[in-house]
């Protein structure tokens, strides 16, 4: 890693790669460095689509709140341990390149999940109507998405 | 979960440094009053609180607390920053200084560390809540105990901040307590435990 080559020169994202799981959605090739989310130039079906209102690679809509949250969690913990890598390597250009990936689709997702399910957090209770955030389940509930297997 | 915002939540910006307050205002952090022990209090009842808008209080007023934590935290890092040893020699900082250095430490004025005494966890709604509004107040007093202690405008508008929090946490669950108590059985409304009896409302 790294630290043989007297600083950043060396790093790779051999710990990064693979991450995610193979549960759904694993399909896209996060792990691949250049895989391109498509956020800016969007390549194929497999992009995250910020730009478009409906993302096109995820087909969440059909897959409901469990699977989304499901693909929500894998993504936060891609994000999670590719800031901790970053953190002890912040010159590595690869794993910046990967962050910004994940993060761009984790932005879609998310606000995919809170548009149909209700908030994520306090501030994204986008609905003017309604004050949502404290009605709908607890995570520790057996019944709040994504606590279920399968 | 939780993500980290790099911010205070009210700025903090002190000139003067000064050890002996220091070493009182650690209160907050590690005392049976602070804002440790208050987000870990919140956050722990949230689990057997049956009730989805007490819950939401709990974590938003539990995560407040650790932004709160934060705050007291850098004004014991100020106060206590570029001093020398002759500076904090012969003051009540100095045994603090002996075990931790200027690093934060929870730790209560008195010298006690922080116990998770401090943390009421009942597992019954109207117990817990009232545990709450008591540690509002109790953590308000201190506060103005702490006013009590320096004239210093730096120290004292983050601190007056903190203090107004309090009495608005203290509004807040006394609401949560209120609508705790009026979905309860009018008859009795210590018949039952909603956190753990069957009964239904």
């Amino acid at each position: 890693m790294g630290e043989r080559n007297n600083g950043y020169v060396g790093c790779d994202l051999r710990g990064l790669r693979g991450l995610g799981g193979s549960g759904n959605g694993a399909r896209r090739t996060r792990g691949e460095i250049g895989g391109g989310c498509g956020c800016q130039t969007p390549r194929d079906s497999s992009g995250c689509a910020c730009e478009s209102d409906r993302p096109r690679g995820l087909a969440c809509d059909s897959r409901g709140a469990h699977a989304m949250m499901h693909k929500l969690q894998e993504l936060d913990f891609s994000i999670q341990e590719t800031v901790l890598y970053l953190d002890a390597y912040p010159k590595c250009s690869a794993a910046l390149k990967h962050f910004h990936q994940l993060v761009c689709e984790r932005r879609a997702l998310a606000a995919q999940y809170e548009k149909q399910y209700g908030p994520l957090v306090a501030m994204g209770n986008d609905k003017q109507s309604a004050w949502e955030w404290t009605q709908a389940p607890w995570p520790w509930h057996p019944d709040f998405p994504g606590n279920k297997h399968g | 979960m939780w993500i980290y915002e790099k911010k205070l939540q009210f700025p903090v910006r002190i000139k003067n440094p000064d050890p002996a307050l220091a070493s009182m205002i650690i209160s907050q952090v590690g005392g049976p009053d602070g804002e440790l022990s208050a987000s870990m209090r919140y956050l722990h009842q949230r689990y057997s609180m049956p009730d989805g808008d007490v819950v939401g209080m709990l974590t938003d007023v539990g995560t407040e607390e650790l932004a709160h934590l934060e705050m007291v935290s850098a004004i014991l890092h100020q106060l206590t920053r570029n001093i020398s040893e002759d500076k904090l020699m012969n003051t009540p900082f100095a045994p603090y200084f002996v075990d931790h250095t200027t690093g934060i430490y929870p730790v209560a004025a008195s010298g006690v560390p922080n116990d998770l005494k401090y943390v009421g966890v009942k597992g019954d709604p109207i117990a817990d809540l009232n545990e709450d509004l008591a540690a509002e107040q109790k953590a308000r007093v201190t506060y103005d105990n702490i006013l009590r202690l320096t004239d210093d405008p730096d120290v004292r508008e983050p601190i007056k901040f903190l203090r107004e929090r309090e009495i608005v946490h203290y509004q807040r669950f006394a609401e949560c307590l209120q609508r705790v108590q009026d979905r309860a059985d009018q008859k009795n409304i210590y018949g039952y435990n909603p956190a753990f009896d069957k009964r239904r409302r």
